[in-house]
């Protein structure tokens, strides 16, 4: 029988199980004792076992037997759910993992099993004096089963788990009521609907110009509509935080292992929604600031305690919803960052100036980050590497027409919030014209739009500069950016629109501003996707093609 | 399935892709600029809700321009690139049994000079032309 159509069923359902397996083990390492995260654990190994056993997959079978003896004696046998077995576990998931990835791409398998599965079978904690504190067996289990221990050795052939009946029947209900649907379809819904979104403006356009009422109803009421159908595409296309959590648990978890830091993990929001495209370039940036937390944002335990803090450290990772956007928040209770440090280093490493230091409020100072090059790490670690990578992280939110904000406090911890959309692929922009050239801003990027008079401008240094709430704002032109000349403006108004770039608002001076649109964006493709501070395209109402343009990036 | 070829010009020159690498053969339209592009990138054009680079492929080359709105435009498949070539103009759908005579190319863009009815004609290497428009960004 040719098993290979349902190999992808297996694949994707097989990930489903590593997850929930994944983040059990972690949460409980932090609560050994919960039964239900015990029962997931045999569960879901159980489950492995049996769907891999149906493809003939042999190796993923034995691991996953391995993994279900493991657990059998955790849950009825009294083995502590230690630090030993977690890592084992994981080192199984890993395993499964790999062996997965070899199926998938129709490789010869590779990874050899190796000797885990009788390490899984036949693991024995360490002595007492060498258990960590996480170590905590369950009394009511260990005592209350006098047959544990002999079973512990040669698990019998696990039955499957008797659901309570109402369980059965919602499972049922769902299972119904749901279906599974190929990425590729959900993105063709959403291009499809952008495209209409794209056609509705050139009939906005017509009406107009037939200067039609009915027209002019009939394609309000199809906007209308399309905002419906647009949103409900959206939420579709919506992938709940979860799907990406795994990995930063793992690797909080392992650099906390390497660095030899006693940290609690914790995270929020698991449940929020968000776009498949946005959950897939977060998941880069939010590990580096993970990694940035526990290498240089955590103290050691003594260092904690010795300035009056627990020893256990707390970093965190949360996600809410506010409207239509979305807030994640990393943050920690560690050493935090220091405004005058920040802008003292950056002096010293010539990437601004004593005067520039000066104008920058504490806000802004910490932004000082995001600059190229800026390091504050007072080691290299191979832990969070050298501390770069903030400019990069601040680069793909903001390509994802989101924005980074730092909050910190020495000695009481740092906080970094990403405010992103829902959405990505059809976003609210500002359209700047520079020569021939018409551009798209995202609205989350622009802070504000100004049309300033030239006795507005002022000097400062070599820069030229305009004052906004007291503050000194630097002018760069878009012109300039672009190699096209610069503008004239012989009416004397300058416009402009306001952005954050490397930490700092900076005044971006263009020929005009077409005023705000809903555009469908689109990616460029090959070859132009290779060119820098360009994020895509988009096609107006009236057929006109206009780049998306990224404005960190190209500053 | 024989190989066939789409023959076009460029200055007096004879080049040729596969057919198979092109999408469509267009009447020059109207493009709008891209910021911080070489010369040879005329702008995007909106090839049926792709947005697709059109590329001067004369000057790219640093051959002869033509004169302005004249030529024709080569949009590659969609499956390998968003580019259309603006060209002088097509020559003919050749058949890959009409070829007389295969030497290898003798640039990175090129797979292989053809011995044609028409001439010599140069038989692109698109991968080739992909890496070095995307090398000149």
């Amino acid at each position: 029988m040719d098993m290979s159509q349902y190999r992808n069923l297996f694949l994707s359902e097989a990930r489903e199980y590593l997850k929930t397996i994944n983040a059990t083990v972690v949460a409980l390492e932090e609560s050994p004792e919960d039964r239900p995260g015990i029962d997931t654990l045999f569960r879901g190994s159980h489950s492995l076992k049996g769907m891999a056993a149906s493809m003939d997959y042999a190796d993923i079978v034995e691991i996953a037997h391995a993994m279900e003896d493991l657990m059998i004696r955790v849950r009825d046998g009294g083995l502590p759910f230690v630090t030993g077995v977690a890592d084992l576990l994981l080192e199984g998931t890993d395993l499964i993992d790999k062996l997965m990835g070899e199926i998938e791409g129709e490789r010869e398998p590779r990874s050899p099993t190796g000797d885990l599965p009788q390490r899984l079978s036949g693991y024995t904690p360490a002595p007492p004096s060498a258990a960590v504190a996480l170590s905590v067996t369950d009394p009511g289990t260990a005592g209350s089963d006098s047959g544990a221990a002999a079973r512990a050795g040669s698990p019998e052939p696990e039955p499957e788990r008797a659901q309570p009946h109402g369980e059965v029947e919602r499972g049922k209900d769902a299972e119904l009521s749901t279906v599974r649907v190929r990425t590729e379809l959900l993105d063709h819904l959403i291009n499809l609907t952008g495209e209409l979104i794209t056609n509705k403006h050139r009939l906005l356009n017509i009406g107009r110009e037939l200067g039609s009422a009915p027209l002019n109803e009939a394609v309000t009421e199809t906007s209308k509509l399309l905002r419906a159908l647009h949103d409900e595409v959206m939420k579709v296309r919506l992938m709940p935080f979860d799907a990406i959590c795994d990995r930063f648990q793992r690797s909080v978890r392992a650099l906390a292992k390497k660095s030899g830091k006693d940290l609690h993990f914790e995270l929020e929001g698991r449940e929020i929604g968000l776009d498949r495209g946005i959950l897939e370039g977060l998941t880069d940036p939010l590990n580096h600031m993970l990694r940035n937390a526990v290498g240089h944002g955590m103290e050691g335990s003594a260092e904690r305690l010795a300035t009056g803090k627990p020893a256990k450290g707390t970093v965190k990772l949360s996600v809410a919803r506010d409207r239509d956007r979305v807030l994640i928040t990393v943050s920690d209770d560690g050493r935090g960052m220091d405004p005058q440090q920040m802008s003292a280093a950056a002096i010293r490493k010539g990437l601004i100036t004593p005067e520039e230091a000066e104008q920058l409020s504490p806000r802004q100072a910490l932004m000082l980050c995001c600059i190229p090059g800026f390091s504050t790490a007072l080691e290299v670690t191979d832990v969070s590497g050298r501390g770069v990578g903030m400019d990069a992280v601040n680069a793909s939110i903001q390509k994802l027409g989101g924005s980074l904000t730092i909050e910190s406090e020495p000695g009481r911890g740092t906080r970094f919030t990403l405010t992103l959309p829902m959405t990505i692929a059809i976003i609210h922009a500002l359209i700047v014209q520079c020569g021939a050239i018409k551009g798209a801003v995202p609205v989350t990027a622009v802070l504000r739009t100004v049309e300033l008079r030239r006795e507005q401008m002022a000097t400062v240094g070599k820069r030229r500069v305009f004052y906004l709430d007291d503050e000194a704002i630097p002018l760069l032109s878009l012109n300039r950016v672009f190699g096209l000349p610069l503008g004239r403006f012989p009416d004397g108004i300058v416009p402009l629109f306001v952005t954050e770039a490397k930490g700092r608002r900076v005044g971006i001076i263009v020929d005009r501003l077409l005023g705000q649109h809903e555009l469908f964006i689109k990616p460029l493709g090959r070859p132009l996707a290779k060119l820098h501070g360009i994020a895509g395209g988009a096609i107006l109402g009236d057929g006109e093609v206009v780049t998306l343009l990224d404005v960190a990036d190209l500053l | 399935m024989e190989e066939r070829l789409l023959l076009f010009t460029l200055a007096g020159r004879g080049f040729a892709l596969d057919l198979q690498e092109v999408a469509e053969v267009m009447e020059p339209q109207q493009s709008f600029p891209t910021p911080r592009t070489p010369g040879h990138f005329v702008g995007l054009i909106n090839f049926h809700g792709t947005l697709t680079a059109l590329v001067d492929f004369g000057l790219f080359l640093g051959l002869d321009a033509r004169p302005k709105g004249l030529g024709k435009v080569l949009v590659l498949d969609t499956r390998l690139a968003s580019l259309a070539l603006w060209v002088d103009g097509v020559t003919c759908v050749l058949a890959g049994g009409a070829v007389s005579g295969r030497a290898p190319g003798d640039d990175d863009l090129t797979a292989a000079l053809l011995e044609t009815e028409y001439g010599t004609v140069r038989l692109l290497q698109v991968e080739a032309l992909l890496d070095a428009l995307e090398q000149g960004l």
